[in-house]
């Protein structure tokens, strides 16, 4: 740590800035951007769309009892659309939803219910959006 | 003690107890109705009030919070009745702006400030512990600039008036909200009840401007004066949301579970060790970026100016992140934030 003062500091931190650049060069080249939609809409119509298309999807696969399936809907519905699991939101999945989420993640860590690996991902997911945040 | 405590807080034991303090009042605000791990939040504050004034749109993160109004107003009472409000500035305005709003920035690719770095790891979160661990990083990095003679330009005093502007927009948002324009609208952010709010953020302003509680300040100051009694502050922060945690069973170790984060570890340590370098250059994180302005520090005014309108910049184009991961904007203005910290350090140093 000593030896690293003077100009060495200097090389150091204009190569660390130097990888930086081109670490956002490929980024600003590769990323995909896109402007959130906000304010009253706050989603575009078709993801409400599609994510209304999911939720059936998911409601279906839940009724055969495939909580792997219901889970991936579920979580595809709430990407597409994230008020669904806004508490504070109209259109939310609703508390039942929250006590069945919370059964499937205690019967998926405790191996009660047989599930593919993504399951548990999914419900993780579903999880960490429905509680905290900074709103 | 009290007395003691407000008047004589640069003992280790009167850090450490207003540290203890502090953490014990974040948690309990969250009970109280607060988004988990936000009792205190800096950044996340901002960005609520950036969008209770019209600098974002999403519904979900804005509100007036009396939090970030107590905090300004806390701190401006306890500095002006301690003879400490002092009104300067000119020490590299324009790099406390940019700078503020790339910190901004960094926590909202974390999902978090510093404190909120410290609040999520007392609550069990992993990638919170990352964050830290990479805010220490990026704070000790910085320490080898400082070292090396890296410095601001000198301050100068200012008139006085200047210094009132920050209290008197705090004041004024205070009275909006307090007369519910700002109020939250359905499906808006989730909060404790407002009087509990604004209570506790005048304690976290009067009593962050008097123990100068700072997270990044206190690893700086064990970094580079090997002075540890802000550390003995943040530690017992730490410990006293800890113990608070365990109390209520808000303790859950979990790296997929920590509510509203995501599971982006290397960049969720990437974007706080940027957070950390930067606000060693700047003077200080968020929460003590606000304390500075509302001391009179107009720099710190422009740092909490370009950290306001990076809140509303977050929201509006996608830099933030959410528990679906870091979004390439995100990583794109941690990566362009560190070229600004580290040019900054490579050329503003006296030994260089």
């Amino acid at each position: 740590m000593g030896a690293l003062e003077g100009r060495k500091l200097t090389v150091m931190a204009l190569l660390l800035a130097a990888a930086a650049a081109a670490g956002a060069g490929r980024v600003g080249a590769v990323g995909h951007f896109s402007v959130p939609v906000t304010g009253e809409a706050a989603c575009a119509p078709e993801d409400v769309a599609r994510s209304l298309s999911l939720l059936v999807q998911a409601r279906e696969a839940e009724r055969r009892g495939e909580v792997a399936g219901a889970l991936s809907r579920y979580r595809a519905a709430v990407a597409a659309d994230p008020r669904l699991a806004d508490r504070k939101d109209p259109r939310f999945l609703g508390p039942s939803f929250e006590r069945r989420l919370n059964e499937w993640i205690a019967g998926l860590k405790g191996g009660r219910i047989p599930a593919g690996t993504s399951a548990l991902p999914d419900a993780s997911y579903l999880f960490r959006r429905m509680y905290g945040g900074c709103g | 003690m009290i007395r003691r405590l407000f008047a004589y807080p640069e003992e280790a034991w009167a850090l450490a107890v207003m540290g203890a303090l502090f953490g014990v009042v974040a948690a309990a605000l969250v009970l109280f109705g607060n988004p988990a791990s936000s009792g205190l939040c800096a950044s996340c504050f901002l960005v609520n009030v950036a969008g209770s004034i019209g600098l974002h749109a999403r519904a979900a993160q804005s509100y007036l919070r009396p939090e970030l109004m107590g905090i300004v107003l806390g701190a401006f009472f306890a500095a002006f009745s301690a003879r400490e409000f002092r009104v300067s500035g000119g020490s590299s305005t324009l790099l406390h702006f940019v700078g503020g709003a790339f910190v901004l920035l960094g926590c909202e690719v974390f999902i978090g400030c510093p404190i909120k770095a410290l609040l999520r790891t007392a609550g069990g979160g992993l990638a919170g512990l990352t964050g830290l661990a990479g805010l220490a990083g990026g704070v000790l990095l910085a320490v080898l600039f400082l070292r090396d003679g890296f410095a601001l330009s000198s301050r100068r005093a200012l008139p006085e008036p200047l210094g009132f502007a920050m209290p008197v927009a705090a004041f004024a948002l205070l009275a909006t909200a307090v007369y519910g324009a700002g109020q939250a609208q359905p499906g808006g952010t989730s909060h404790a009840p407002f009087a509990i709010s604004l209570a506790a953020g005048l304690f976290f302003g009067a009593a962050g401007q008097r123990s100068r509680f700072c997270v990044t300040g206190s690893l700086r100051n064990a970094a580079l004066l090997r002075d540890f009694r802000e550390g003995a502050g943040t530690i017992a922060f730490l410990a006293a949301v800890l113990a608070f945690n365990l109390a209520v069973g808000a303790f859950n170790p979990t790296l997929s579970f920590e509510p509203g984060a995501h599971t982006d570890l290397p960049w969720a340590f990437m974007a706080l060790a940027m957070v950390g370098f930067g606000a060693t250059l700047i003077a200080g994180c968020p929460f003590r970026q606000l304390i500075r302005a509302a001391s009179g520090d107009l720099d710190a005014v422009a740092a909490v100016a370009g950290m306001l309108l990076a809140a509303g910049l977050s929201v509006r184009i996608g830099i933030g992140s959410s528990p679906a991961g870091v979004t390439d904007a995100g990583k794109l203005a941690v990566l362009l934030g560190w070229v600004l910290f580290l040019s900054a350090a490579a050329f503003k140093r006296k030994a260089a």
